[in-house]
């Protein structure tokens, strides 16, 4: 057993269409916990970069010949338009859920990333594919940096469907897992299906998978396998089709993190 | 003393039997003599009735003598051509409903059970839902077999689409589409970043910029960079900027390929599932062509919406509603209009309330998200719908007075279908959007059921009633009483105490019951066909029955029935007969007087009537020969009571005037009549009253007189003979019956008597006479005890008779008014001759 104990769920944007939905879905998760809900809003500095430079006009996903503005005073008051939304929705979700609630409004993503990642913290990223972009976007600068922010981060797709399955992704069967059981457990529902994907080394043995360790924290898997490289684990996770895929961090190099998460269409909780 | 308007008959005109017709069936009868007590009243002799009681008689399959409505309704129900409904008419309580209850469930139980009708969802244009026929029954196993494939559907569609083979296709276009996207993007992406220019997302879209070490360039530091670099970034990115916009313009194609080519998928794997679930109604309906182009049509629908399925999809035992009621299935529900399953026959409907809406059905709403919402499933059937294929009964009065009932009949019956609309749009009130429900055809047999005066003022005035009710079924008022009828009448009443429950009535109870119906019908010839009247009276007497605590119903009872409803309804004719006992009410019943007769009027309050006298007076003076009626100059006079007072204008003119005009005038009153007088009954006693002012013969005031007289002198029948003669009989009764008391009737109305026994009584001891008279000559003689006398060959009227003294003072009048006209004529008095007036 770990010391896992959610205290705060943290929700991150940038300047994105879904701050609504987003900021419910974490307000739902702290009303499942019953812990207060921060809202953190990075205004990201490459805009006001982008802004002050005499070139580099927007492409409107809406309306493609449209060439809107884009000086540094129409970015500000974007910034601080959305701010202002983004604190009122997370306001109205949590005093609804009759939860506590704050809200921080950063420059930068470290700074951001010390205010958002605390112990006892689950940051959720909003990582859907955008309205009018279909299923592409641009990585926000949440999710460039989400494999190496360490803590507890759920990237939210959104595309979880009517599926049952959540998928765990785990190191070596014979490290300590305590910390994914409890983040697995807290983030499955009684019908779920638990399967447990193993990283094999070389020198491992299925002797040593974590069955007893599992059954202690609730969980019964009802498949175990063991995928030998980033493109067997990618491979299985398409196959068995999850609602979420709980990745533990350390367990795969930054690329194969990167690259799992690119190819993975559900949420996915990163495990740090 | 203020009196409600009265009827000298007491029988509005226009319904009143036609007299002559009357007078011609009646027996001939000894005029000038007072009748015998046995005519006065025609009882019912026990040996006329074959039983003990009642329960010995079978029950009546029908009415008694209404044959002739029979007849027409049997015609209207037999011709199915359009516009031979029906209208049946005649008094209240006649018992029209039940007759035409029994004449229509026997001519239902043999006609075609008529067939299903349903409203569906007309997938093309959902504001005109479609109708459908279906054979008897078989509506609602089609409305079950849609909720089934409902059911159905919202489980196997969700499980089709959950499927690993669905799952993995789906998988291939999204992955195909993603990928179309990440490879544009992407290679945009890579060759931006080859340049060193990144792509950001902004509020306002996708925007390129420089970079340096993954952050966008700050601003000063691309102003220091070498004009040249500048230049290059630029060029960079304005190349880059039109091929970003170029992919962001295919976007939306990309979208909308991807939503085609994910509906072809649907439609794939919802295909086999839809076409299986339906193989069941498609066999089940195979024969109806219509059904199974319906279910194609449903089909379609499904497979262009197989979405919404898994959309709507419910675990079970949550409790949402069932999959039929959900918004987006319920255009697959049917809505059985009319459902004739295990009927059989042809359907009766009686609506209580034809109102428009329910007649022709109505278009309820319901709210959702705070607005009106209606759809084919909530069209709700009417009175027409029930009906069809069979018969509608309506209350005439009901339907006129119903909101827009008539109009709507009307208009449902040219057009042979039944369109369901609501008021609003209609009268063009309401301007939103609403349905247009597929008309249905309509065939239907419509009996409306009314008073004559209604039936009659429709023939008049809307010239469509006659094109739509081209059966007119008359109920009788009164049926003949002859033995058979009798018979058949006591049948009637013993069918009526049996459904009503009530104690069987005994053979001398039954005899009263038709005694009182002679009584109601006002000839004693004849029976009334108002059972409802009758019924209420065997109620009555059961009760008396039920407090004594007997089994029977005895004559007894039915005359203390009699008595206490008659003494119910009396509380104004014992005002009057009160007033006239105070001499409040002046009536000389004793003694002579000129000039002045008891004439005898009929008032009717609330169903029931009652006779009183009245005093008339008459004045006569110089004139130029008119009658001046009193009441028509006040106003208080009705047509037919001038025209009465016209005639004898007329009678004096042939009698009198022959020879030169009438040189005198005379004014008539009804004394103390402070309300309005109609009919002419009054008109022979007015003659009296005339005729003794000008011959100044005093008439016997014990004598009270009504008829109406022609203008030869000739004296007619009347109505309501048996109430006056009854209401002059109280008046001399109360003030102790003198000698000589009675009341001259028109001979014609002898054949009506249906005295009440008191007075058959009185009369029979000699203290009252109903006398009949012909002519006026025979009332006058009677009346003043002066022979009336007839003329010689040169028209000279013999001397002392009454005649002879008229003749002599319109002489005389004509003498003075000339001798008035003459100058200087008023100083030379001429010497007066004997029986002459001054």
């Amino acid at each position: 057993m770990s010391d896992f104990d959610i205290r705060r769920v943290v929700i991150a944007c940038d300047v994105q269409d879904e701050i609504e939905t987003a900021v419910r879905e974490a307000a739902a998760l702290a009303a499942r916990w019953g812990v207060p809900v921060h809202g953190v809003f990075l205004q990201n500095e490459n805009l006001r970069r982008l802004a002050e430079l005499p070139f580099g006009r927007p492409v409107s996903l809406s309306s493609p010949g449209a060439t809107p503005d884009f000086g540094t005073g129409e970015l500000e008051a974007l910034f601080s338009a959305f701010g202002a939304e983004m604190r009122r929705v997370l306001a109205e979700a949590a005093e609804a859920a009759g939860l506590d609630w704050s809200f921080a409004e950063l420059r930068d993503v470290p700074s951001a990333a010390a205010d958002a990642l605390g112990a006892g913290d689950i940051l959720v990223l909003e990582a859907r594919a955008g309205v009018h972009a279909g299923a592409w976007h641009p990585r926000s600068p949440w999710e460039s940096v989400a494999h190496d922010l360490g803590g507890m981060v759920l990237l939210r797709r959104g595309e979880a469907g009517g599926r049952r399955r959540v998928v765990l992704v785990l190191g070596a069967a014979s490290g300590d897992h305590a910390r994914s059981f409890d983040a697995t457990r807290a983030l499955t529902q009684a019908r779920d299906e638990i399967a447990l994907i193993t990283i094999a080394a070389p020198e491992a043995s299925t002797d040593a998978a974590p069955e007893p360790a599992l059954t202690a924290a609730g969980i019964r898997p009802t498949t175990i396998e063991q995928a030998a490289g980033i493109a067997e684990i990618t491979a299985r996770i398409a196959t068995l089709d999850p609602r979420l895929v709980v990745i533990e961090t350390a367990a795969l190099s930054s690329e194969a993190l990167q690259a799992l998460i690119a190819k993975t269409r559900c949420d996915v909780l990163l495990v740090g | 003393m203020a009196v409600p308007p009265m009827s000298n008959d007491g029988v509005p005109s226009q319904l009143k039997p036609p007299i002559s017709g009357d007078a011609a069936a009646a027996t001939p009868v000894a005029t000038g003599v007072p009748l015998a007590a046995a005519s006065l009243r025609r009882g019912c002799a026990l040996d006329e009735l074959a039983f003990a009681t009642t329960e010995e008689l079978a029950d009546l399959p029908q009415l008694v003598g209404q044959e002739r409505a029979v007849e027409a309704i049997r015609a209207g129900l037999g011709i199915r051509h359009r516009g031979f409904n029906v209208f049946a008419f005649g008094p209240p309580g006649a018992g029209k409903r039940t007759l035409i209850q029994q004449l229509l469930q026997a001519e239902a139980a043999t006609a075609p059970t008529p067939p299903d009708w349903c409203y569906v969802n007309n997938f093309a244009d959902p504001h005109r839902p479609r109708r459908l026929l279906l054979p008897t029954g078989r509506a609602s196993t089609l409305r079950e077999a849609m909720q089934h494939l409902v059911a159905e559907l919202g489980l196997a569609l969700p499980a089709a689409f959950e499927r690993e083979d669905y799952r993995t296709r789906r998988e291939v276009i999204d992955q195909q589409f993603k990928r179309r996207q990440e490879e544009a993007f992407g290679a945009l992406q890579h060759k931006a970043e080859q340049k060193s220019i990144g792509l950001l997302r902004t509020p306002m879209g996708l925007a390129l910029a420089p970079l340096r070490n993954g952050e966008v360039i700050p601003p000063d530091l691309f102003q220091r960079l070498p004009g040249e670099e500048r230049e290059r970034i630029k060029s960079d990115l304005e190349v880059l900027q039109n091929e970003l916009e170029t992919i962001v313009r295919k976007v939306p194609d990309w979208e909308r390929e991807h939503r085609d080519a994910v509906r072809r998928l649907n439609r794939d794997t919802s295909s086999g599932v839809v076409k299986h679930l339906l193989e069941t109604p498609r066999a089940a309906f195979a024969d109806l062509a219509e059904i199974v182009a319906y279910l194609g049509e449903v089909e379609h629908d499904i497979l262009e919406h197989a979405e919404e399925f898994i959309a709507e999809r419910r675990e079970p035992g949550d409790g949402e509603a069932p999959p039929t009621e959900m918004p987006a299935f319920r255009r697959y529900q049917v809505n059985v209009l009319v459902d004739n399953r295990g009927r059989q026959g042809a359907p009766i409907v009686y609506e209580d309330n034809p109102t428009h809406q329910n007649l022709v059905g109505r278009i309820e709403h319901i709210a959702r998200f705070g607005a009106l919402m209606t759809d084919f499933n909530l069209i709700v059937p009417g009175a027409f719908h029930r009906a069809n294929g069979g018969y509608l009964v309506l209350d005439a009065q009901r339907l006129l007075t119903a909101n827009f009932g008539w109009d709507t009949l009307k208009r449902v019956l040219r057009a042979g279908e039944i369109r369901t609309v609501s008021l609003e749009q209609l009268l063009s009130l309401a301007s939103t959007v609403s349905l247009d429900p597929e008309p249905i055809p309509l065939s239907v047999k419509v009996v409306l059921i009314g008073p004559p005066r209604l039936y009659y003022l429709l023939a008049e005035l809307d010239p469509d009633f006659p094109e739509l009710f081209k059966i007119a079924a008359d109920f009788d008022d009164r049926i003949d009483r002859s033995a058979e009828a009798m018979g058949l009448y006591a049948r009637l009443i013993a069918t009526g105490a049996r459904r009503e429950r009530l104690r069987p009535l005994d053979r001398a109870a039954v005899a009263r019951v038709i005694e009182e119906a002679a009584r109601m019908s006002g000839d004693a010839a004849k029976l009334t066909a108002e059972i409802r009247g009758i019924m209420d009276l065997l109620q009555e007497a059961d009760h008396l029955v039920e407090q004594a605590g007997r089994s029977v119903i005895g004559s007894a009872d039915v005359e203390a029935a009699v008595a206490a409803r008659r003494r119910r309804a009396d509380r104004i004719y014992r005002r009057f007969q009160e007033e006239i006992g105070r001499d409040t009410l002046h009536i000389e019943t004793t003694g002579e007087r000129v000039g002045q007769v008891n004439g005898l009027s009929v008032i009717t309050l609330g169903g029931a009537s009652f006779g009183h006298p009245s005093r008339i007076t008459a004045q006569t003076r110089l004139g130029k020969g008119e009658v001046i009626d009193i009441e028509r100059e006040v106003a208080l006079g009705g047509p037919i009571h001038s025209k009465g007072v016209l005639i004898l204008s007329g009678f004096l003119g042939g009698r009198f005037g022959r020879t030169g005009p009438l040189s005198l005038s005379a004014s008539l009153v009804f004394e103390q009549s402070y309300g309005g007088v109609e009919g002419d009954s009054a008109s022979a006693a007015e003659l009296f009253a005339l005729l003794s002012a000008l011959a100044d013969a005093p008439i016997r005031q014990c004598l009270a007189v009504t008829g109406s007289v022609d203008q030869h002198g000739r004296i007619q029948a009347i109505g309501g003979v048996n109430e006056k003669i009854e209401g002059f009989f109280d008046v001399c009764r109360a003030r102790g019956l003198a000698e000589g008391q009675g009341v001259l009737i028109p001979a014609a109305n002898v054949q009506h008597l249906m005295l009440r026994q008191d007075v058959v009584e009185a009369a029979a001891a000699g203290r009252f006479s109903v006398t009949p008279i012909e002519t006026i000559d025979q009332g006058i003689e009677l009346l003043t005890g002066v022979a009336a006398g007839a003329p010689d060959a040169t028209g000279v009227y013999p001397e002392g008779t009454l005649n002879q003294r008229v003749a002599v003072r319109l002489s005389a009048s004509a003498r003075r008014i000339a001798a008035l006209a003459t100058p200087g004529a008023e100083r030379r008095p001429r010497r007066r001759r004997q029986g002459e007036d001054e």
